[in-house]
This record gives structure tokens, C-alpha cells and sequence, in this order.
């Protein structure tokens, strides 16, 4: 038997192939935002500021920043001292940044140091003379009390829209929400204060979970949610130190048609998730034990609705809400019937008419006796995103004013609730 | 292209899903001669877009012409008595009945509309591809939903887009700047609950804004619902709805202004997955669904000045019967009224002047 040493120094190219992950944009910004986090001083709230242009994506931090050792550290594959913080994997940097863009500058500064530390990475030119072994790290004077971290994304790969950066925003807000709502960090975007969204839920519906089994824990809270959503929107965005990993993440919950009403956020911890971030490990048995835990917990609120009406499925999406008998067909007192309509409630009516628009908007649901694919009501519930079953012949008959029901705009079927 | 429609499917239909009033029971024996006309313009252009938006377009102006001369001649017609007023309802059902009850039932509820919309939801179901099948669901949901919305913006969205328009405007004018931002904060706190204030607030703020041209235009629906109601409320509840929403209206915008790239990408998957036949008659299916999608819009805009009108009339006739019909029940009516509910209470000449089939043709000389 003879026994050889080989060189194992990975290729170059393996700095950009990491970024290959099926990154979402939000989600390559969600892990610069990460080690801005964990990077808080304490007793001090963190502002963390994101740029996106056709030009750059600049993520900037009052962070305590990172002394030389650290910056230095920072662009090691897979290096990572922060055990037990957002940053454990010691790959977002690079990942996230090779994704967004072919270049990128990294400046760190510690309030009380009087030098920043400077990081440049440029793709091309690693690709064609980059060396594992020197790389190059710049030290520049500076001596002022500012401190922080500043991540500036030159050459974008990705193909922005207004219609992305929307979701970019929202997508933050709702991402780190518990941060925001702990008064942890600022967080804004493009120069405004990212929002976390406000869950719609049916009042009173909303109950805590705190659940503890073995070395795990599921924290949080569900509750029905309010009409109006596809029906694939429901489940739990849930959080792992306080960071969101999943959204509408359907663990523990079965097709039961009163399960897929719910929404909630569920902090688990015990449970590791995968090193890009954007899942647990299904495999472990610690996400087994969490899941069978919360199957058992829900299976007291599964139900089997009685089928009320079959019409034309006119758009998609399934709601709970109350019946709101709307008279849109005749001439009558146009105001009272507006008035009867809550935000939520399904509108039940002969036929719609653009009149009563602010009615609809405000419904989670339109059941209409009248209409086929191609009615009005179907084509403004369409619209508008709100599920609606038309053309049912005899709704305005059969379901009461006040009466609970849940819609199912994809198949065209309303149950009783 | 090599489409063909069965035969069968471009005669007169014998049941129709938007129909709660028996229109389809009614018309055909009333005017037998619509059955005639229908089957010639289905026949014409079942498979000819370009000619139905035409034929759609000289219905609406025929419908709007006579409509203005009938109102014209009943406001002007001094002593207007139970006969006067039954037959200029049979009037309005033929003008009904000839000029909106085709573009507007028989082609965008009946058989020709059936089967594009089908055929264009089978061949959605040919071009999807997914590995799962729940993916594949959703694929094809989408699809079918993006195709079957279109391009087209009707009543509904159009006054929601025009929202933005109208918020831009109103916040360019200094005068109702702290009224307005007043009123924004009720309607976020509570639109339902706030609604007198916010109402009082909107009253002064029209005050201000009631000959701005801009929001004149856009909200020109809600003004005219103003007029012919007597109510301000209809305005009001748009400015509301102009705040409320303003979140929505604007991505509403920006998905409408990206929706037609989207068919355009759907159709060009099209055009590499299916065959040739195949491609034709999805596109023709598009077509055609948004047609009569479209006209019933176009068609359904004349409401505003009809329902008024005609459903007036019916009060009216209504009013008279129940005099000397003091068991009547009060119900309301819609466009077919005369024939379901109204007659059982006429005077036997009047009621023959309704029961009596109109073999006669419709134009605007004769009508």
C-alpha cells in the first residue's frame, strides 16, 4: 500500500459557485442584514440602512464593527466565531454578496480604534489571479468615534423592478420583525422605515403556544386568519433567534380545511437549520419530534365543513367570514347596503355592480347567485385578489345574514362554518 | 387558422347561467325574431374578434341613441297614464332584448362562450408542465386566471386605478393639507367607525376641490352617481376608498401595467409547446374570453342611465297597481319585471298589450 498527500486548496471558482443556492434577493440581503445584528452593541438600538440601485446594493450598520483579526476572518470560507448568533456558518458574506453582484467592499470600522479595515473582492479578477494565501486586506487611518460596518454590492447580477424592491421591502419588515418589535434595531429601506406587517386575524381567535419537548422549544402564537388570502398563504413564519427562516411554513399542520385557516409565528429553538438559512434540517430528529408535537396540538381544531352551495369557481383563494346579504341588484338605498359590509365579511349578492366598489374592496369574499367565469363579480374578485364563488343559482336564498361560511374560491364550493 | 365551433352551440341557447329574471324564457316568445338575429350574428362572429368588438361597438351606440330618446320622449310626455307607461316598458324590452341581451348574455354567457373558455382551459392544462402535482395545479391556476383576467381594465379596476390619480392631486393642493392628512388618520384608525367624521372632513374638502378638473375626470363616476341619487355618499365613500386603498390601488397599477407581458410570455410558451391548432385556438379563446368579458362592460356602463329609468318606471306602474290591488306584494324589479311580477296586476287590455308576441324587427325607426 502506498500513501501520497495531495493538495486540496479549493479552486478559485468555488467563491462564486457558493452563491449558486437558489438565493431570493430578499434572502441574500436578509443574511448581510444578519451579521449587522449580530454585530449590536449593547444597550444601544442598531440602525441598519439598506440601498438598492441599478448601480449598487449598499448595506450600512451602527454596529460595533469588527476589529483587525475579525475583518480579517470575515472573508474566509466557512469561518465563523459567533456560535450561537445569526452569522454561525461563516458563508453569508460571501454567498450573499457573490449572488447580488461581481464586486463588493467591505469597511469596518470599531469606535474606539483609530484604523478602518477594508475588504475589496472583485469576481473576475479572482477568478483569473486570485490566491487563497494573499489576499489582499487594506488598513486606512481614521480617527473619529464612528463605528460600524459597510457592505457596498458594485456590478449587480440581479434585474431589479419596482415590483421586486415592494417585496424586498416587506419581505425585510416581516423577516425581522421580532427585532423591530423588540425595539432591537431601525431598519430601513431605500431611505423608509421597513414595517412590519400586521397579521389579519379574526378577532379573538388568537391563542399562545409555548411547548417544550426535549432540548426543544415552539414559542409563539396562531390564530385564524382573516379573509382575503390565497389559499396556499397560510401556516407560520417561524424564527430561530429571532430571525425569520420560513414563511408560511406548513409544519404540523394538515389539509383539514379549518387548519388551513391558520396563521401564527412560531419561534422554535433546538432545531438547526440548513447553512443557507432558508429552512430546518427536515431530517433531524429534533424537527421530527417539533412536527409530531404540533400535528398532535392542532388535531383537536381539525373539522369537516358541511358543503352549502357548489357555483362557479371565479376566483381562487379560501376565506372564513361572515355573510353580508348586499343588495346590488335593484335600485335600493345604495348607502345602507354599503354600510352593512365589515372588512372581511363575505358580500352575498344576486350580481355586483361597480358601484358598491368600496363594499367589495373591503369583503374577504363575494358568493354571488348570478354570473359564469366571465360575470363581473368574477373578474373584479379576480382582481382585486378576493376569492369568489359565483353563478350559485340560490346563495341569496340559502345563506343568512350573519352566518359564518368558508369559501372556496378554487374549487368554486361554500361550507358551512 | 383551422378551428372549427360545432354547429349547435351557435343557436339560440335554451338556458343561460346569468339569467336569475327568465329573460331566456321570456325574449324568445315576446320577440320571436331574436332568435333569428342571434343565430345570425353568432354564426358571423363566434370566430371573428375584430367583428364582434365592431358589432359590440354599434350595439352600444344604437342602445345609448334610442335610450336618450326614450327618456327624452317620456320626461317631455305631459299626462303620463298606466298605458303610456306599460308600453314604454315593452319599448325598453326590445330595445333590451335586441341591442344588449345578445352582446351581453347570449354571446358572454352561452354556449359560444362555454366553449372557448373550456378550450382555453384545457389547453393550459396541455402546456403546463411541473413535476408535481400540486405545483402543477398552481401552474395552471395561475395561468388560467392571468388569461381568463386579461389585459383589460373594466369599471371596477379602472376606478380603482384612477384613485391614484385623484390621491396625487389631492395632495398636491395646499388648502386641504391638514384635512386631509386629518382625514387619513381616521380612515386608518377606522373607516367604519369614523365615517361622520370623516364624512364632515370630505364635505369641506369638496368645498375646495368641487371644480378641480383632474379629480372632476376621475372620479366622474361617483359624481354622477351624485347627481342622479341626490346623495353625496357615493362621492364621499370614493375619496374614502381613494385613501383606504391607496397601498392596493398602487400595486393594482403596477400589476395591471405588467399584465400584458405576462400573456405576451404565456403566449410565446404557447406558441413552442402546442401545435399550431392548437395555438390558434388558444389565442382565438384569449380573444374572445376577453371580448365578452370586455363588452360586458362596455355594455353594462349604460346602467347608470337605464336602471334609473326604466326601474322608475316600474315604481311607478307599481304605485298605480297597488291601489286598486291592495294585496299586491311590494317586490323589486329588474329589467324583466313587467313580465314576471308587473302583469298579474294589469287591466286585462294592458295585459294583453304584454302577453302579445312582437313579430316586428327592431330598429331605431320603429322601436
Amino acid at each position: 500500500m502506498e500513501k501520497e498527500y495531495i493538495d486540496i486548496t479549493p479552486h478559485r471558482s468555488i467563491m462564486c459557485k457558493i452563491s449558486q443556492t437558489g438565493y431570493s434577493v430578499q434572502e441574500a440581503i436578509s443574511e448581510l442584514i444578519d451579521n449587522s445584528i449580530d454585530a449590536r452593541l449593547e444597550n444601544e438600538k442598531l440602525t441598519i440602512k439598506v440601498t438598492i440601485n441599478k448601480e449598487h446594493i449598499i448595506i450600512e450598520d451602527t454596529g460595533k464593527g469588527m476589529n483587525k483579526s475579525q475583518a480579517k476572518d470575515s472573508i474566509r470560507l466557512g469561518y465563523s466565531s459567533k456560535k450561537e448568533k445569526l452569522g454561525e456558518f461563516g458563508l453569508g458574506l460571501k454567498t450573499a454578496t457573490s449572488f447580488l453582484g461581481e464586486e463588493f467592499v467591505l469597511k469596518t470600522k470599531q469606535k474606539d480604534l483609530s484604523e478602518e479595515y477594508i475588504i475589496k473582492y472583485d469576481e473576475n479578477e479572482w477568478l483569473e489571479k486570485g490566491d487563497w494565501f494573499k489576499f489582499p486586506f487594506i488598513i486606512e487611518e481614521k480617527n473619529d468615534k464612528t463605528h460600524g460596518t459597510i457592505v457596498k454590492v458594485n456590478k449587480i447580477k440581479i434585474d431589479l423592478t419596482d415590483e421586486l424592491l415592494r417585496k424586498i421591502k416587506e419581505e425585510l419588515g416581516r423577516r425581522f420583525a421580532p427585532f423591530i418589535l423588540n425595539d432591537e434595531i431601525y431598519l430601513y429601506f431605500n431611505g423608509e422605515k421597513c414595517e412590519v406587517p400586521k397579521p389579519d386575524i379574526i378577532e379573538g381567535t388568537k391563542k399562545e403556544i409555548d411547548i417544550k419537548i426535549g432540548k426543544c422549544e415552539i414559542k409563539g402564537w396562531w390564530a385564524y386568519q382573516l379573509a382575503g388570502y390565497n389559499k396556499s398563504y397560510y401556516g407560520f413564519n417561524t424564527f430561530r433567534r429571532g430571525r425569520l427562516v420560513t414563511v408560511f411554513d406548513k409544519i404540523g399542520l394538515t389539509n383539514n380545511q379549518e387548519i388551513k385557516q391558520i396563521i401564527g409565528e412560531l419561534e422554535i429553538s433546538g432545531v438547526d437549520i440548513t447553512h443557507d438559512k432558508k429552512g430546518w434540517v427536515k431530517t433531524s430528529e429534533e424537527y421530527k419530534q417539533v412536527e409530531e408535537k404540533l400535528m398532535e396540538y392542532f388535531k383537536e381544531y381539525e373539522y369537516k365543513p358541511k358543503r352549502l352551495l357548489t357555483g362557479y369557481p371565479a376566483s381562487k383563494g379560501k376565506v372564513i367570514g361572515t355573510v353580508r346579504q348586499v343588495n346590488m341588484f335593484h335600485a335600493g338605498n345604495m348607502e345602507q347596503e354599503i354600510k352593512k359590509v365589515n372588512k372581511g365579511d363575505i358580500i352575498v349578492t344576486a350580481m355586483t355592480r361597480p358601484q358598491y366598489l368600496i363594499a367589495i374592496r373591503r369583503a374577504g369574499g363575494i358568493i354571488t347567485d348570478l354570473g359564469g367565469t366571465l360575470c363581473h363579480a368574477a373578474i373584479v374578485s379576480r382582481e382585486f385578489g378576493i376569492p369568489a364563488v359565483v353563478g350559485t343559482n340560490i346563495a341569496t336564498s340559502v345563506l343568512q345574514d350573519g352566518q359564518k361560511v368558508i369559501i372556496d374560491g378554487g374549487e368554486g364550493v361554500v361550507y358551512e362554518y | 387558422m383551422n378551428i372549427k365551433i360545432p354547429e349547435y352551440l351557435l343557436k339560440m341557447p335554451t338556458y343561460l347561467p346569468n339569467d336569475i329574471e327568465g329573460m331566456i324564457f321570456t325574449y324568445p316568445n315576446k320577440f320571436p325574431l331574436i332568435k333569428k338575429r342571434y343565430e345570425e350574428v353568432a354564426k358571423k362572429y363566434a370566430m371573428d374578434p375584430a367583428g364582434f368588438r365592431e358589432y359590440g361597438d354599434s350595439q352600444k351606440a344604437e342602445l345609448v341613441v334610442a335610450l336618450d330618446n326614450l327618456k327624452k320622449e317620456y320626461e317631455e310626455h305631459k299626462d303620463k297614464d298606466l298605458e303610456y307607461m306599460v308600453r314604454m316598458d315593452q319599448r325598453l324590452n326590445k330595445l333590451f332584448c335586441f341591442r344588449f341581451w345578445i352582446v351581453n348574455y347570449l354571446f358572454a354567457d352561452g354556449p359560444i362562450h362555454s366553449f372557448y373558455v373550456d378550450n382555453l382551459k384545457l389547453l393550459i392544462r396541455k402546456l403546463v408542465k411541473a413535476d408535481e402535482t400540486e405545483k402543477y395545479e398552481a401552474k395552471v391556476e395561475e395561468i388560467i386566471q392571468t388569461l381568463l383576467q386579461s389585459d383589460y381594465a373594466d369599471e371596477y379596476l379602472q376606478q380603482a386605478l384612477d384613485c391614484n390619480t385623484a390621491l396625487n392631486e389631492l395632495k398636491s393642493i395646499k388648502e386641504i393639507e391638514s384635512n386631509l392628512n386629518k382625514v387619513t388618520r381616521l380612515i386608518d384608525e377606522d373607516p367604519m367607525k369614523n365615517v361622520n367624521d370623516i364624512n364632515n372632513i370630505w364635505k369641506e374638502v369638496w368645498e375646495v376641490i368641487q371644480n378641480n378638473e383632474v379629480i372632476g375626470k376621475k372620479l366622474r363616476h361617483a359624481i354622477y352617481q351624485v347627481k342622479f341619487r341626490s346623495s353625496m355618499l357615493p362621492l364621499y365613500n370614493i375619496l374614502t376608498h381613494t385613501i383606504e386603498f391607496r397601498k392596493e390601488n398602487l400595486q393594482l397599477q403596477e400589476k395591471y401595467d405588467n399584465m400584458h407581458l405576462k400573456i405576451e410570455e404565456i403566449f410565446n410558451k404557447a406558441k413552442k409547446e402546442l401545435s399550431a391548432d392548437e395555438y390558434d385556438l388558444l389565442k382565438m379563446s384569449y380573444e374572445q374570453a376577453k371580448n365578452f368579458a370586455m363588452y360586458k362592460d362596455v355594455m353594462g356602463a349604460v346602467d347608470g342611465k337605464l336602471i334609473p329609468f326604466w326601474f322608475g318606471i316600474h315604481d311607478e306602474i307599481r304605485d298605480i297597481l297597488k291601489k286598486s290591488n291592495p294585496n299586491m306584494p311590494i317586490k323589486s324589479v329588474g329589467q324583466a319585471g313587467m313580465f314576471y311580477y308587473l302583469v298579474w296586476y294589469l287591466p286585462t287590455d294592458l295585459k294583453s298589450i304584454v302577453m302579445t308576441p312582437d313579430f316586428t324587427d327592431f330598429s331605431l325607426e320603429n322601436l
